[in-house]
């Protein structure tokens, strides 16, 4: 399997949806967290998003229906969405989410329908290009920098091996030599 | 030999693995220094065999005790899954809750053992001003330090609780080397309870 390709190909798809500006810097701070005792941190991470913001999504339709021109609930949903994609660095469906206040604050029920509209078409293209992602990260995983890690162990066990044998040819050496019994 | 290697690796590798990379690296120079010094002075100097440090210069401590204990308050699902791998990703211990109601819960069934709580301040019901307002007012849980976070950069919000005894005030999305330098910050602060 030609793992090279397929990191490049990760590369590619994660670059673009930096060029792209769907995700943004804090996308990397949540990266910075995976790590060796969380292998996919980042893709748990994504689904929890997926699925809470699914949900979110759906809470402010029925609220947009049930509770008509209620603008101040309908900018208390928004403000829990805008907060899930900020923390994800989710930066396209986040700027919908503002978009979204701002009409909530003018009042504009067809601004924030349009908002609305925008937002399920962002959040459907980041779910969509997340998962092609994860999909090739799957099959090629990380160069993972363990050398460094295993390295400051070998040095650890070899300087113990080494400080305990000292301190056993200290303790038997001479004394050892004069138990020794007479050939 | 062999099952002493074994013995050898697990208990001194293992602990180093799961420590900050960045004192990994001082570890092994501690284990080095040890051995030099092992190597150089003379047998009848040596008392007894150097004591194998766990880790000589993390600040959290040189022998081994539980890690501070952080009470995590956001009824965001997503921020309390990333806060909480922030914390523990710097070795603290994390409950997480979805409220200030379940947060005052787990407070009053053992205050002694949480060090600090961060709470976000939008949630429903009881803001985290409420919740910092509720801990600072008992006298069990007033010397715990809290940390307020919020999407809204609002001064007189920030002004607020800080007045009313915040630690601290944090902008989201919060990063990682921000939580990090105030939990330890705030724990470090905090008088002996």
């Amino acid at each position: 399997m030609d793992y090279s390709n397929l990191r490049r190909q990760a590369a590619s798809l994660k670059k673009g949806l930096f060029d792209q500006g769907h995700l943004d810097e804090q996308f990397r701070q949540v990266e910075d967290l995976q790590d060796e005792a969380s292998p996919n941190f980042v893709e748990e991470v994504v689904v929890v998003f997926f699925k809470d913001s699914g949900r979110l999504i759906s809470n402010l339709e029925q609220a947009l229906e049930k509770y008509p021109r209620d603008f101040n609930r309908w900018d208390a949903y928004m403000q829990q969405l805008k907060g899930s994609c900020s923390s994800i660095g989710a930066s396209r469906m986040k700027n919908e989410c503002m978009s979204f206040r701002d009409n909530c604050g003018q009042r504009s029920v067809e601004g924030c329908m349009g908002s609305l509209q925008k937002l399920k078409r962002e959040h459907a293209i980041l779910r969509q290009k997340l998962e092609s992602y994860f999909q090739v990260t799957l099959e090629a995983p990380p160069c993972q920098s363990w050398c460094h890690d295993r390295w400051i162990i070998s040095i650890n066990l070899l300087t113990d091996v080494c400080m305990f044998t000292m301190q056993l040819l200290r303790q038997v050496g001479p004394a050892g030599a004069a138990t020794r019994p007479a050939m | 030999f062999c099952l002493f290697l074994g013995v050898l690796f697990y208990s001194v590798g293992r602990p180093l693995a799961n420590h900050p990379c960045i004192y990994k690296t001082a570890a092994s120079c501690c284990h080095l220094a040890q051995l030099i010094k092992l190597l150089t002075c003379q047998p009848n100097q040596q008392a007894s065999a150097p004591s194998i440090p766990l880790c000589c210069l993390c600040p959290m401590s040189t022998t081994v005790q539980e890690p501070p204990h952080v009470l995590a308050v956001d009824d965001s699902l997503v921020d309390r899954v990333v806060i909480s791998r922030l914390l523990r990703s710097s070795k603290y211990r994390v409950t997480t809750v979805d409220s200030g109601k379940k947060a005052l819960e787990v407070l009053s069934l053992g205050h002694e053992s949480v060090q600090l709580i961060i709470t976000d301040y939008c949630m429903p019901e009881m803001t985290g001003y409420d919740l910092l307002k509720r801990v600072k007012e008992s006298a069990e849980l007033r010397g715990i330090p809290v940390v307020i976070m919020s999407s809204e950069n609002s001064p007189a919000r920030i002004r607020r609780c800080l007045d009313e005894g915040a630690e601290e005030f944090l902008i989201k999305p919060v990063r990682p080397s921000d939580v990090s330098r105030l939990c330890n910050r705030a724990i470090a602060a905090m008088p002996m309870r």
